[in-house]
């Protein structure tokens, strides 16, 4: 599997804004899903391994949308294949969260956002030590709280737990993926004391993700954007700027989620005043 | 030209003007078509952007429109995160209605031409804020003890807010006071708390939660401010009829007790609106006034 988390993931976690109501962000699991129980007849191994290969080469076929929703349903599937292993849970988790970013109707994105919380929960179930479930956990609450803002003051709390738990056990998971969320919830979020919010804490953690893996686009997307929040402009414009130049150099190598990057770099640069 | 005609013109012309004027209506429509309006909620300061705060506005606008009896695509609305955003904003023709907090009332209420309607009744159930001032603990017991200080805190982008509603009836602060907009007000208290020369405004939820702070026994508040007004529902530039004025604030005045608007008002942070207190806003803009002269 990818070392890499989707795009959305780190474009995700704005949930800041004017965020409000308190519902649960985790619910009770149902024990009688198919994630819940074991189904002796479908347990198989090699299918489950199978079918995490086809899951795998059909999400590096993004930004296209059918072999990404095709890709989940075989992760699933390869999860219940292989029952008590997170790997096919943690695929899924991968496809949904980028489905909830990438999906056009906000009715879709609603239900798959709440669907990737509930996966990620069994992915705690089944490797409760498994930092890489935590990890997709906090990403799925991140998209939960975006398209279900009721939860997102209960989501960023467990986010940000989840993800200073992932930071002292596999701090390099995913290219320094919990520095640099975390940088981004802290960045983003309802400042104290409505939420976690605190974007000099934030810019510390994006520093760290950039130290850890100085190439990887998205470390330097978050740096920019915790510069830009503690008002160091012209230092977010020089890190919005060299992120855009390293996502080039990713687009051209055939990275699918290049252009989100660009993207994201180009509105950076365009929402940071000129010197 | 017969009497009748006369009569006629005389009735129609006056009326025809008046809807045009009002953008009710053009020529050669048969049913006047109400005009659209536009409100621009600014809370400098506060997180989220206007992208990201889209949908929320979309559901307050409709809901908002279904209180006062429009059509629901009658009100579009949009959030500012920025004080020049929304300053640009509001100041469009189409911008027709405002939410904003009291200091950027009172900062741009002439230049805008803001006319308030309501206020909003806060999560707390308050329609009050009482601004508090921390400072390193033992170093501060009065106004002039701020010689040379920074001042920082979110309604600091109106310094005569700072000077004249929050602090002035405790002292008035000297001269040489830097009052500075900051959003980051954690980190302001962690520099008070390490004993720099700074006092951070807090609103009330902030001052609540200082305690809580692991380095609370190092800050103290020195001062409050009186309650004042939170935040203003206003009409912007002369542009909403008294009609339009009326039936929104009818409409905003019972939003509160419509179970499905529940949550979008949590959203925002509301509870809902109240009807002004014009004796407060009245206090709050001469304060504002005598600091900003």
């Amino acid at each position: 599997m990818s070392q890499r988390p989707p795009a959305a993931a780190v474009l995700l976690l704005a949930a800041a804004v004017l965020v409000g109501s308190c519902a649960s962000a985790l619910k009770p699991l149902d024990p009688s899903s198919d994630l819940g129980r074991v189904d002796p007849e479908r347990v198989d191994p090699a299918a489950a391994d199978r079918l995490a290969a086809e899951a795998e080469d059909l999400f590096s076929r993004r930004p296209e949308l059918t072999p990404v929703e095709r890709a989940e349903r075989l992760w699933l599937e390869s999860a219940i294949a292989s029952p008590t292993s997170a790997r096919g849970i943690i695929g899924a988790v991968r496809t949904k969260v980028w489905l909830a970013h990438h999906l056009e109707d906000r009715a879709r994105r609603r239900i798959v956002a709440r669907s990737a919380v509930e996966t990620a929960q069994w992915c705690g179930r089944r490797e409760p030590n498994n930092p890489a479930c935590h990890y997709w956990l906090a990403l799925a609450l991140g998209v939960q709280a975006d398209a279900h803002r009721a939860t997102a003051v209960d989501g960023l709390r467990h986010m940000v737990r989840q993800l200073r738990r992932v930071i002292e056990s596999a701090p390099e998971l995913e290219q320094a993926g919990p520095h640099r969320i975390l940088a981004r919830v802290l960045v983003r979020a309802p400042g104290w004391p409505t939420g976690p919010g605190d974007p000099d804490a934030g810019l510390e953690h994006a520093k760290l993700a950039v130290q850890m893996f100085p190439q990887y686009p998205p470390n330097l997307l978050a740096l920019a954007a915790a510069y830009r929040e503690v008002d160091e402009i012209e230092a977010s414009r020089a890190r919005f700027q060299e992120a855009l130049e390293m996502a080039r150099q990713w687009q051209q190598r055939g990275d699918p989620d290049a252009g989100d990057w660009i993207q994201e770099a180009n509105q950076g640069l365009q929402r940071v005043p000129a010197m | 030209m017969t009497i009748q005609s006369m009569r006629t013109l005389k009735f129609t012309l006056p009326a025809v003007l008046a809807l045009q004027l009002f953008g009710l209506t053009g020529w050669g429509s048969s049913l006047p078509v109400p005009s659209p309006h536009h409100l621009v909620a600014c809370a400098p300061g506060y997180p989220g952007t206007t992208q990201q705060a889209q949908p929320t506005m979309d559901a307050f606008a409709a809901m908002v429109s279904a209180v006062a009896g429009w059509p629901q695509d009658r009100l579009t609305a949009e959030y500012q995160q920025t004080e020049s955003g929304g300053v640009e904003r509001l100041a469009e023709p189409a911008s027709t209605l405002g939410l904003v907090p009291l200091p950027f009332f009172l900062k741009h209420e002439e230049q805008l031409g803001f006319d308030p309607i309501a206020q909003v009744v806060q999560r707390n159930g308050s329609t009050s804020e009482i601004w508090s001032l921390a400072a390193p603990a033992g170093r501060v017991s009065a106004a002039g003890d701020l010689e040379g200080w920074e001042l920082a805190g979110i309604p600091a982008y109106a310094p005569a807010f700072v000077r004249g509603p929050v602090l002035g009836a405790w002292g008035r602060l000297p001269d040489s006071t830097r009052i500075t907009f900051s959003r980051r007000v954690l980190a302001a208290l962690r520099r008070a708390s390490a004993g720099e020369a700074i006092a951070v405004l807090l609103d009330s939820s902030q001052a609540a939660a200082l305690a809580s702070l692991p380095s609370a026994e190092r800050l103290e508040v020195v001062a409050t401010s009186p309650p004042l007004p939170a935040a203003l529902l206003v009409t912007v530039g002369g542009r909403v009829s008294s009609d339009d004025a009326a039936r929104l604030l009818d409409g905003v005045l019972r939003v509160h007790t419509v179970d499905r608007f529940a949550e979008v008002l949590d959203t925002l942070r509301l509870v809902g609106f109240e009807e002004l207190d014009s004796e407060a806003l009245q206090h709050a803009r001469d304060a504002y006034r005598a600091a900003a002269r």
